[in-house]
């Protein structure tokens, strides 16, 4: 068991190491916050091409090309909308824009060496789908609050199911749905405890409360989060489901749900309103 | 000649072409869809998807398979164009409100993002290893090309083949390909692959500096802006790269910017006039030309045919041109 994990260590930090030379580019740093490398979907990703039946080299290579996809729309994601006050601020938006070009121009560089046409297509039909999701979440303008969170819920695990879906690993689909969607509502929610007025929160309000201008009252917002708190609470009981459906399989991202869950406050607030 | 009497023979064709690309851009969602649809419909010259095609003639021409990698090109270049907007802070493009003015930023890198994607999905049609690798390893050096023009901006110190180096990765490799992917999604022979590769650079080459002289002399009629909006960004281009080379021109030129102050019209005006008389706009032009007698020579080594013809007729359209 404990072999079993370090080989699994090792070979996440080999891929770690990978994505970071191809992330670290001299001049794009300098200007730009070197890209975050998100843990659990490097994993999760992980996790499911070790069920397929690529060799090594080809293995690491993919996850590389999969995990600079996510990093791409992530860069693109930080564009700031606010007028360019100084030089400083002009070089960073326009190395952001270029930044995420870059990363995506990456793993298509990597899986033509492959010649693998069908993942290029799995993962740009997956971007696609992913940007219309965020157009929707950005202008939901007309949209009910079901659709709001699905679109939310798409965003985070269009990549996932489609890679499932790309090489027929269907039981991640549904799990890895379900634990990133709660993973960004819990984060969602640790935004609006420090920063009233989020975004989310915003669009709760507009969309769901109806309401008209750029400030929140603490009464719209007190609505807004429980409104926020309901779907939390729903999105628990399905991950929840799912790990009592695969207890050790899934024991490495059981251990950091309980860690996050345990650090977002719902549970306590439910447990007070139930006396 | 205008170009759109090189097209003529090209017409039913291009007609189809363009009807594809409005179906590829056809996104679900509303602002995505309209976004998407902005900038096609402001046109464009569409020079990649006419050498996509004319350099389909030299091999098995099958409009279905010449229209994926005609339709992805055109797209390529118009997902760069939405996010060029948004790093040169444009509000203007070819007459129209740029998507980053229409919507904002956030709405641009959406659609740029989803253009492209919906692009590398059409060349997997193709079902070609060889198409993919070609396209992936030019894209990747249009990418460093565009961060290192970012990097060079205001560097008075880079040097002729910096520039070179620049303007082949920012508009001479998509050109390029655009020739070369016609003739292996056509089956076109290996030599005649080359040739038109080499065609396409020159003649890629030539359309940048051509680009950088008319930035330089063209009126804002014809440029849809006001000259030396290059230099305003910091882009330092042939005619100013050769007049700074030119008794104290290079000292006046640094004296405008040099207190990062921003720069009036008047000033423009005169460093538009130490290029222009420091013989920099000539000497781009006699470059130029340089490149498309390399092109014309590409071109001699292909069968005489009307297609060859047509893209003799563009290189020398894109020497002369005004806008």
């Amino acid at each position: 068991m404990k072999n079993s994990m370090d080989h699994k260590h090792q070979q996440l930090n080999v891929v770690r190491e990978m994505l970071h030379a191809r992330l670290a580019h001299s001049y794009l740093l300098r200007f730009i916050d070197i890209p975050v490398i998100d843990e659990e979907k490097l994993y999760l990703f992980h996790e499911m091409l070790e069920q397929t039946s690529l060799e090594k080299e080809r293995k690491q290579d993919t996850l590389l090309s999969i995990m600079l996809v996510q990093i791409a729309l992530d860069t693109h994601e930080r564009i700031s909308l606010k007028d360019i006050q100084n030089e400083g601020e002009r070089k960073t938006r326009q190395l952001t824009v270029l930044a995420g070009d870059y990363f995506s121009s990456m793993y298509y560089h990597i899986l033509s060496k492959w010649q693998d046409n069908d993942l290029i297509r799995t993962l740009s039909g997956a971007i696609q789908e992913i940007n219309e999701s965020k157009m929707a979440f950005y202008h939901a303008d007309d949209q009910s609050v079901d659709h709001l969170f699905k679109n939310l819920k798409d965003i985070e695990s269009i990549l996932i199911r489609k890679v499932a879906e790309h090489f027929d690993l269907d039981e991640w689909k549904s799990f890895g749905t379900q634990y990133f969607y709660l993973n960004r509502l819990l984060f969602e929610r640790k935004q609006e405890l420090i920063q009233t007025g989020t975004n989310l929160l915003h669009k709760i309000a507009f969309t769901f409360l109806s309401v008209k201008g750029s400030t929140l009252t603490t009464e719209q917002t007190a609505k807004a989060r429980s409104v926020l708190d309901s779907y939390v609470e729903h999105a628990k009981k399905d991950i929840d489901f799912l790990f009592q459906q695969y207890s050790d399989f899934h024991r490495w991202f059981y251990n950091r749900h309980e860690f996050y869950w345990g650090m977002n406050g719902v549970h306590e607030k439910k447990m007070a309103e139930e006396g | 000649m205008k170009l759109t009497t090189i097209y003529a023979s090209l017409k039913k064709d291009l007609t189809f072409i363009e009807s594809e690309l409005e179906q590829t851009v056809n996104a679900h969602h509303p602002v995505l869809r309209d976004a998407s649809n902005h900038l096609l419909k402001a046109g464009g010259k569409r020079i990649r998807p006419v050498f996509v095609l004319l350099s389909g003639k030299f091999g098995d021409y099958d409009l279905l398979k010449m229209k994926n990698v005609a339709v992805a090109l055109e797209l390529i270049h118009m997902a760069s164009l939405v996010h060029d907007d948004v790093i040169d802070d444009a509000e203007m493009r070819r007459g129209a409100k740029t998507i980053k003015a229409q919507w904002d930023n956030r709405v641009a890198m959406y659609t740029g993002d989803y253009i492209f994607a919906r692009a590398l999905e059409l060349v997997t049609e193709l079902e070609d290893p060889e198409a993919n690798s070609i396209l992936s390893n030019a894209i990747l050096e249009m990418c460093i090309g565009e961060i290192e023009q970012i990097r060079d901006q205001f560097n008075w110190n880079q040097n002729l083949r910096d520039y070179f180096r620049r303007i082949k990765r920012k508009t001479a490799l998509l050109i390029s390909i655009s020739c070369e992917l016609g003739a292996v999604a056509a089956g076109a022979s290996k030599a005649e692959q080359w040739h038109l590769k080499q065609f396409g650079y020159f003649v890629g080459m030539a359309y940048q500096i051509t680009d950088d002289i008319l930035d330089y002399t063209g009126t804002v009629r014809e440029l849809g802006k006001p000259a030396g909006g290059d230099l305003l960004q910091g882009n330092i281009t042939l005619p100013v790269l050769y007049a700074m080379h030119q008794g104290n021109a290079k000292h006046d030129i640094m004296n405008v910017f040099s207190d990062g102050k921003p720069v009036s019209q008047r000033e423009v005006d005169q460093v538009l006039s130490i290029v222009k008389s420091s013989g920099g706009i000539e000497f781009a032009r006699e470059i130029s030309d340089r490149y498309l007698q390399k092109a014309f020579q590409a071109l001699e080594h292909l069968p005489s045919t009307s297609s060859r013809t047509s893209l003799k007729q563009i290189a020398e359209y894109i020497g002369k041109r005004k806008h």
